[in-house]
């Protein structure tokens, strides 16, 4: 058991070969990442489309810091943060550029969902209301409730303390929520 | 509206819509482009710099032939020979302006205009060679034929002036 290599050790490998240039070892990698890049990414930029780009400098990014991963987290941990800096870098990139949010029906006032026609509208009214939210607070959201990770890794992956996540996520749910009130509204 | 957690992120997952697809080729493939590039890079640079000292001494070879010399030249090189070539073109020329300057005074018996005018027209080039007679300074061309026939038909030319110089010299 001891002869066999340690997961870490062969994604230390892997990345080695896509730092030399293996094709093979290249798609192998895009392949067992992909579907975790592009969930990050989509969800990250408030589900953007158009993400075939920001994906691919993604890996790129990979590619080029592969001689800095030591093994000491799992490779998905490490690429989640690598995805990370690349989303917040591209929403920087965005700043000048509006949301395309279309303004908010004035209805009667109803604090709740109830007045939505259906799921399907509910479920576009959320969209909206995550893509308007600040990039930092969706940050939070995504990670926390969408990719579902404990409070201590995401505090770990973000060098922020336990308390001080806890804090800014209830903020972020606070603030979404109100958003979604409004709209409705 | 107030919600717990669990129904926070079940609202969200819910309503997330599906991630669209990447084209995983496209990526693979720039990924292993962008190797090819770099890789290419780092190993041409040293070549690319060999090439360019290479090129820099091939030029500096071909150059040095072209550089002036510090040692006395030969005789065929020398500004002295150069200055006697220009003025054996001037005595050509200057030879050339006095056969058509007799051709036009043998002809001076019956003016016309036509005639007139090329005489106007010599004697503008007899202006515009005063240059010529200037750098006769070193040669005794002042004495030949055409010289004097300057001096004779337009004594208040420049180039007369000079060709008079000359003879006094």
């Amino acid at each position: 058991m001891s002869d066999l290599p340690k997961p870490q050790q062969d994604d230390r490998d892997l990345l080695a070969e896509v730092r030399r240039g293996d094709r093979c070892a290249a798609a192998t990698m895009v392949e067992r990442l992909t579907p975790i890049v592009s969930r990050m990414v989509f969800r990250l930029t408030g589900w953007h489309e158009d993400t075939q780009d920001l994906i691919q400098n993604v890996f790129l990014a990979v590619q080029q810091s592969a001689d800095s991963f030591r093994g000491d987290s799992k490779l998905e941990t490490w690429v989640t943060s690598i995805t990370i800096h690349c989303c917040r870098q591209w929403i920087r990139g965005r700043a000048g550029v509006p949301p395309n949010v279309p303004p908010a029906v004035s209805e009667p006032v109803d604090h709740s969902f109830k007045r939505y026609q259906d799921t399907t509208e509910i479920g576009e009214e959320v969209r909206l209301a995550l893509k308007q939210i600040h990039h930092d607070d969706r940050e939070l959201l995504v990670l926390r409730y969408l990719e579902d990770m404990p409070l201590e890794d995401i505090a770990q992956l973000l060098g922020i303390r336990k308390n001080t996540l806890e804090v800014r996520l209830h903020r972020a749910r606070k603030e979404l929520c109100s958003m979604l009130t409004q709209r409705a509204n | 509206m107030n919600m717990n957690e669990d129904e926070f992120s079940a609202m969200l997952t819910e309503n997330e819509p599906p991630v669209p697809e990447v084209d995983r080729e496209q990526v693979v493939g720039c990924l292993s482009r962008r190797t090819r590039v770099t890789s290419g890079l780092r190993t041409r640079k040293p070549v690319f710099r060999l090439l360019v000292g290479l090129a820099a001494c091939a030029a500096g070879a071909l150059a040095a032939p072209q550089l002036p010399r510090w040692s006395p030249s030969p005789d065929q090189d020398s500004p002295q020979v150069s200055l006697e070539m220009k003025l054996n073109q001037s005595q050509q020329s200057s030879d050339a302006l006095e056969r058509e300057l007799r051709q036009l005074l043998a002809s001076s018996a019956a003016p016309d205009s036509h005639r007139r005018d090329d005489f106007l027209n010599l004697k503008a080039k007899l202006r515009a060679s005063e240059s010529l007679w200037i750098m006769a300074d070193d040669s005794n061309s002042a004495r030949s034929a055409a010289s004097q026939t300057i001096i004779t038909l337009y004594p208040d030319t420049p180039a007369a002036e000079r060709c008079l110089e000359l003879a006094a010299n």
